[in-house]
């Protein structure tokens, strides 16, 4: 399976699988997003990461900044790919203003 | 005349840098520009640890679409190897676990910033009109083009009232998950902002 599109089925698949949608999933509002070590196998490996945010959002996990973005003032959809293994992973802001509505760890492909 | 923003967001004693720069957009004397320098220098001090922000002068500010590209110029001209993410809209850095070596990337991104801020038109909240004109966006031709690129909109947009009150919020993109290879395309091709949402 090249891609899983829907993060729902995603859901469903990992947890088919035996794994867990990442924690830190939230609909509130809150100035980062973290979670703890996780670990993906096939057929879904990769570790990714999604942000929900305005202003300047970053995806990090251990030292590694996988991503950073300026949104400006319009919310936007973010995603990286951390890899099979992750010791932790965080959604976070930086700069002045913006805000983080989601942050959420998944396996996919 | 160009700015200096320092430790003490002061202007004076900011050095002997250009009087005027072909090409600047904005003009850093204008009063409520100097107060967005300046927010920007203390929230990305204080974000990226920085005790003793040095001076740095605004060459000019920038586009919203040219952050990446512009930032990822400066910081390989200061010498470290940034990348653009996989949507290539955003940077990727290499990892750091050295103290010293993270100290001067966060440095060189503060400087970087304070080089090249983006207009302060990008970072202002969305006015209703925008809001709804994003909405219109977002409801109709976005949906519409994620659906031919081959993915399923999983979530129904709200109303617009509702949109509008939170901020603009929904976006078909909202629980959709996209492999790294596609995802430059698919959003070259469904963009989340129209191009002229802040242009009113």
């Amino acid at each position: 399976m090249r891609t899983t599109r829907v993060v729902g089925i995603a859901a469903a698949a990992v947890l088919t699988a035996g794994l867990t949608l990442g924690i830190g999933s939230a609909a509130v509002a809150a100035p980062s997003f973290s979670g703890g070590a996780k670990t993906c196998s096939v057929p879904l490996p990769y570790v990714n990461v999604q942000s929900k945010a305005t202003g300047r959002v970053n995806h990090q996990s251990g030292v590694t900044v996988y991503g950073s973005w300026n949104n400006g003032s319009t919310y936007q959809w973010r995603w990286t790919n951390h890899g099979k293994s992750v010791p932790d992973w965080k959604t976070f802001l930086t700069g002045v203003g913006g805000d983080i509505q989601t942050g959420t760890a998944y396996c996919g492909s | 005349m160009a700015l200096c923003v320092g430790a003490a967001l002061a202007v004076a004693g900011c050095g002997t840098g250009p009087q005027s720069i072909a090409g600047t957009a904005g003009d850093p004397s204008d009063t409520s520009i100097r107060a967005y320098l300046e927010s920007n220098a203390t929230a990305l001090a204080s974000s990226y640890g920085i005790q003793d922000p040095p001076d740095v002068e605004m060459i000019r500010l920038i586009e919203l679409d040219e952050w990446a590209d512009t930032q990822r110029e400066c910081l390989r001209e200061a010498g470290f190897d940034v990348q653009l993410t996989a949507d290539g809209e955003g940077l990727t850095y290499p990892p750091a676990t050295d103290t010293a070596v993270t100290k001067n990337r966060n440095l060189a991104i503060y400087t970087c910033e304070m080089k090249y801020p983006v207009d302060p038109k990008y970072m202002t909240p969305l006015t209703t009109v925008q809001l709804e004109d994003l909405y219109q966006y977002r409801a109709g031709e976005l949906v519409a083009c994620m659906e031919d690129q081959g993915y399923t909109v999983p979530s129904k947009p709200p109303s617009q009232e509702v949109f509008v009150e939170d901020g603009g919020q929904w976006s078909p993109y909202e629980g959709v998950a996209i492999d790294d290879g596609d995802l430059k395309r698919v959003i070259e091709a469904c963009p989340q902002v129209p191009a002229d949402l802040y242009e009113q």
